[in-house]
């Protein structure tokens, strides 16, 4: 690192998802960034790991540090003598495939037309990553799993729902996307629902007739609302589900392939690209305030030998240096399951490979929010063919066991019985269990911040990363208000290869074209005389 | 600014996209010229195949080139037998270079039959495999369709195992009207009807296609492709060829069939054992084509009659009675669709109940009020005439824009319910039609056995219709 400049315009240290999108911003506007992680890896509390470095970073000794994972279980089914595989796995199978699983610390899905898929297109990262749209959508219907019909052809194809029910749910949910309150137009108001915004959303949907299996599959499963949710919000999170739904696939949501710790990852890259320094695993000493020559404020610090300056720094939640009684931060509850057959077993599995990914949304009674299961197959790499990787997250109130134990007591199983086997619970092979720090909706982190040092928030309790990012583009414009927010990278065929001035016109490319093109003078002559005739004529 | 992105400006990048324009512009022509000049030298060899290759794999719309290409295939494979299978080895993976540009281009899939027609070793399987490929990136490419339909012909596949496939897509997307009518061309193979031949599928697979198409209906009443098959199951079709109705007077004689045909062309033959086999029929429109033929001359007015009509080896009678003096007549009651089964009604009676349970709370939904008649009429078209008819008013009001299909429609089925009304009492002279809002007048094949047609009293009336008053000797009054 003989070589690294001394002065910067932005510091980050942490590589978690805000961090990351604001030095991809701050560079992708010809700042200079220094981006610091003092973990050996990226992503911070945002991270996806093997099994191995999984249960290594979970167990690792962090010392007396705050904001740090907590309650850390973990259990391995007991294989014995009779009982010595499941599905053909055991516990030294699982470990020898384990370099293959990418296990997120805070699984996530993205709306395929949510603020994530918009950033990512807007700003032209798309193309460092790559997503599966979710297979499947489930919910748990009078005890039982049960497939929910979210798209047109489900609604078509679904068996248990009468054809009546057909239409009244596709009535309601195009009447849901159409429903505009502004609106004037006396023809329009009539197909308008007259229900106050603050009414609750469940009145509005009896009102309109609903029945209760088609209200548990808008409330509970399109909406991830619960019986409290008023009008106005469920309005919301429907138009959110169906304005995504049919873009990418038959459901509403993406999972990154290789799992979540790719996106913040994604977002360094492009900061790399336009000449963001990455250095990880570097320890940081101290941080110092100083003023420069003409009194302007300065972020100064060592690490090792070396002396750096920079005119801002940002700090993620995990890094240490910022003052949580200004970021206060709560707990995500968190179960990481393996096991070798998929959830709901063979009625919701017709072909019994689990889909690829799985979205259930699980109510939890007297809880403001439910419990949200991911199920990854072997589709994503980030498991083996075989296997299941079961993600459950809720917030934390009374630990990640207790918290969760109402759906893994229901749906999964500790036992493994072959002969009585009732195949719609897998059994559990591998589990663990721990409580992982996010940061509170709906607390202002930003309006007090005034630099030159500046705190992200970490994840939030959210299915996807809409606050997330509405956060980092709070703060972004907060430390450079003039600035604009990750505009569009450009496309490789627009950008200038070498120092030459001469390729500002650039290469063409005319593919197979290319020799057609009238080499000498005679034939181009010969073209042109025809398109002059041609004219004239 | 070391190690920093250097970007063009929008201006210098469209000044980029605006040469490399013009280069294509310019390599175009210049091959086009090059291509011509080959062809009108007939210098039919590679140069030219590869020549044209490159324009088509750019563009390949241009018919002309694949014209060209064709005919230099051919002289190419005259001239040297033994390349062919090569030449079209190359010509086949070709055109699938180009349908990836193009997907819906019709001169490439057009080429790609062409190639395996005259191949010496087609394999119609790859072509199945292909379709299936294409089909899974867009379902709808109607090109492809037809192209499958055409190669699942070729390569012997089951019907079977193409309706599986036809399900398949229907399940995914059902706004697909190339799959629901290869559904309907594989179902009467499938499933055809025991007894009835004018009748295309069993009774027990009708009721689990009106099944689908009602879901798909219910589902999304906008999307008009799940209405056009279940038209196509309910017997929306055109009727069979028959004879309809039969008139005779001292000074002229009337037949009328079911529906257009060309006396002169068709291979009809009408005998009756009286003068009329040797005189000559002429259409009341002077058309070629007309479902209603007059043949002029003197004649008896003595015994009943028997028209025989013979079409492809199919006999088809009429009986013609003497009612007075004056004339023989003879009306056969056509088929105002098909009478279904006890099993078929029970399912569109329960269907009919769902949409009058729907209509409850949506009373103004269009498409349920059309259902709803449709099914009542596919049920007992007579037992719901006045229900049917409320409906199809109800629908001019709330579906304005298309007020006049509805009127056109209701007219249909008045005018069915007349005709059925006035067989059944065996009075023709006089048809009283007045005052009952008709727009259009169907069935002109039969109205004409009366004397005296009275049409007054309907404003929207379009006279264009009333074919049938031009027939001698028939006072119609509007």
């Amino acid at each position: 690192m003989d070589d690294l400049p001394k002065e910067f315009d932005l510091i980050v240290i942490g590589t978690g998802f805000q961090e990351s999108v604001i030095a991809a911003a701050t560079s992708r506007v010809g700042k200079t960034v220094l981006h610091i992680d003092q973990n050996e890896f990226y992503g911070g509390f945002w991270a996806s790991f093997n099994l191995e470095n999984f249960m290594t970073h979970l167990n690792r000794d962090t010392g007396d540090k705050k904001c740090k994972i907590r309650n850390v279980s973990q259990e391995w089914f007991e294989f014995t003598e009779e009982k010595s595989e499941i599905n053909g796995w055991n516990k030294e199978k699982i470990i020898s495939e384990g370099r293959r699983f990418n296990i997120d610390l805070i699984p996530k899905l993205n709306y395929c037309n949510g603020k994530l898929v918009e950033l990512l297109i807007s700003s032209n990262i798309c193309r460092y990553t790559e997503f599966r749209a979710v297979d499947k959508v489930l919910t748990v219907l009078n005890g039982k799993i049960d497939v929910v019909p979210g798209s047109r052809a489900d609604i078509f194809t679904k068996k248990n729902v009468s054809i009546i029910e057909k239409r009244l749910l596709m009535k309601f949910i195009t009447q849901c996307v159409e429903y505009k309150r502004e609106e004037n137009n006396e023809s329009f108001k009539e197909e308008s629902f007259d229900f106050p915004d603050d009414g609750k959303f469940i009145d509005l949907m009896k009102q309109q007739k609903l029945t209760d299996n088609l209200i548990h599959y808008i409330l509970y499963a399109m909406c991830m609302a619960n019986t409290e949710t008023t009008f106005k919000e469920g309005l919301e999170a429907i138009r959110t589900y169906l304005t995504s739904i049919g873009r990418y696939g038959n459901t509403p949501y993406l999972f990154p392939m290789f799992g979540c710790g790719e996106i913040p990852q994604c977002f360094c890259r492009l900061c790399a690209v336009f000449g963001g320094v990455y250095w990880l695993g570097q320890k940081i000493n101290d941080i110092q305030l100083i003023n420069d020559e003409s009194g302007n404020e300065l972020v100064k610090m060592n690490f090792g030998n070396e002396e750096i300056s920079a005119k801002k720094l940002v700090c993620g939640l995990d890094s240490n240096f910022i003052d949580l009684n200004q970021n206060p931060f709560e707990y995500i509850s968190r179960a990481v399951i393996i096991t070798s057959s998929p959830l709901g077993g063979s009625t919701v599995n017709s072909d019994m490979d689990g889909g690829g990914v799985v979205l259930l949304y699980y109510p939890v009674e007297g809880k403001s929010d439910g419990i949200t299961m991911i199920q990854l197959a072997h589709y994503t790499s980030c498991i083996s063919k075989g296997l299941y990787l079961i993600h459950l997250s809720t917030t934390c109130q009374n630990g990640a066991k207790s918290d969760l134990q109402p759906f893994v007591e229901t749906f999964l199983r500790h036992d493994h019985d072959a002969e009585t086997e009732d195949d719609t619970k897998p059994t559990i092979l591998f589990s663990t269990y721990f409580e992982i720090p996010s940061s509170i909706k709906g607390h202002d982190y930003v309006s007090q911040q005034n630099g030159p040092i500046y705190s992200c928030s970490g994840a939030f309790s959210e299915l996807d990363y809409d606050e997330s990012i509405r956060q980092s583009r709070l703060l972004y414009s907060k430390m450079y208000p003039n600035d604009e927010f990750l505009p569009k990278a450009p496309e490789p065929e627009e950008i200038i290869i070498g120092d030459d001035d001469d390729d500002r016109e650039g290469n063409v490319n005319l593919g197979v074209l290319a020799d057609l093109v009238p080499e000498n003078k005679e034939d181009t002559d010969k073209v042109l005389e025809k398109e002059d005739m041609n004219k004239t004529q | 600014m070391h190690g920093r992105l250097k970007v063009r400006t929008s201006a210098e990048e469209a000044a980029r996209k605006k040469k490399e324009q013009d280069l294509k512009a310019k390599a175009y022509r210049n091959g086009m010229d090059k291509i011509f000049t080959l062809r009108n030298a007939e210098n039919f060899d590679n140069n030219l195949l590869e020549l044209s290759g490159k324009i088509l794999s750019v563009n390949p719309d241009i018919t002309t080139l694949w014209n060209i290409r064709r005919e230099c295939i051919i002289k190419m494979t005259t001239d040297n037998p033994d390349s062919a299978s090569t030449l079209f080895d190359r010509d086949l993976n070709f055109t699938e270079l180009c349908l990836q540009v193009q997907p819906k281009s019709y001169g490439a899939w057009h080429h790609r039959s062409w190639i395996l027609e005259n191949s010496p070793k087609p394999d119609w399987n790859r072509e199945v495999s292909l379709c299936t490929l294409y089909l899974k990136k867009d379902e709808r490419n109607f090109h492809c369709w037809d192209y499958r339909r055409y190669v699942a012909r070729k390569a012997n596949l089951s019907a079977e195992s193409e309706f599986k496939f036809c399900d398949e897509k229907i399940q995914k997307n059902f706004s697909n009207y190339s799959s629901w009518f290869y559904r309907s061309q594989l179902l009467p193979v499938l499933h055809p009807h025991p007894s009835d031949s004018s009748r295309p599928i069993s009774e027990e697979k009708l009721k689990e296609e009106l099944e689908i198409v009602i879901t798909a209906a219910f589902t999304d009443p906008n999307d008009s492709s799940a209405w056009f098959y279940q038209r196509w199951l309910l017997g929306y079709s055109d009727p069979k060829l028959d004879l309809a109705c039969f008139k005779l007077t001292q000074s002229q004689a009337v037949i009328a069939f079911t529906k257009l045909v060309d006396l002169s062309k068709d291979k009809i033959t009408i005998s009756t054992n009286t003068s009329l086999d040797k005189g000559i029929w002429r259409s009341l429109s002077g058309n070629k084509s007309d479902s209603i033929w007059i043949q002029k001359g003197e004649f008896e007015i003595s015994d009943d009659i028997l028209i025989k009509m013979n079409h492809n080896d199919k006999t088809f009678e009429l009986e013609a009675r003497k009612i007075d003096n004056n004339s023989i007549i003879g009306i056969k009651l056509p088929s105002f669709g098909y009478e279904f089964g006890a099993a078929v009604k029970e399912e569109l009676k329960n269907q009919l109940d769902s949409c009058n349970q729907l209509l409850e709370f949506e009373p103004d939904s269009k498409w349920t009020l059309l259902t709803a008649a449709l099914l009542m009429r596919s049920i007992d078209r007579f037992q719901y005439h006045e229900k049917t008819l409320e409906y199809v008013r109800k629908l001019q009001k709330v579906d304005s824009l298309r007020a006049g299909y509805y009127m056109d429609l209701a007219s249909k089925w008045i005018l069915e319910e007349k005709l059925k009304n006035m067989v059944e009492s065996g009075k023709f002279d006089k048809i009283d039609l007045s005052s009952l809002d008709l727009s259009v007048v169907y069935y002109n094949q039969f109205l004409f056995i009366g004397n005296e047609i009275n049409l007054q009293n309907n404003s929207k009336l379009n006279k264009k219709s009333c074919k049938f008053a031009l027939v001698d000797g028939c006072k119609v009054t509007f």
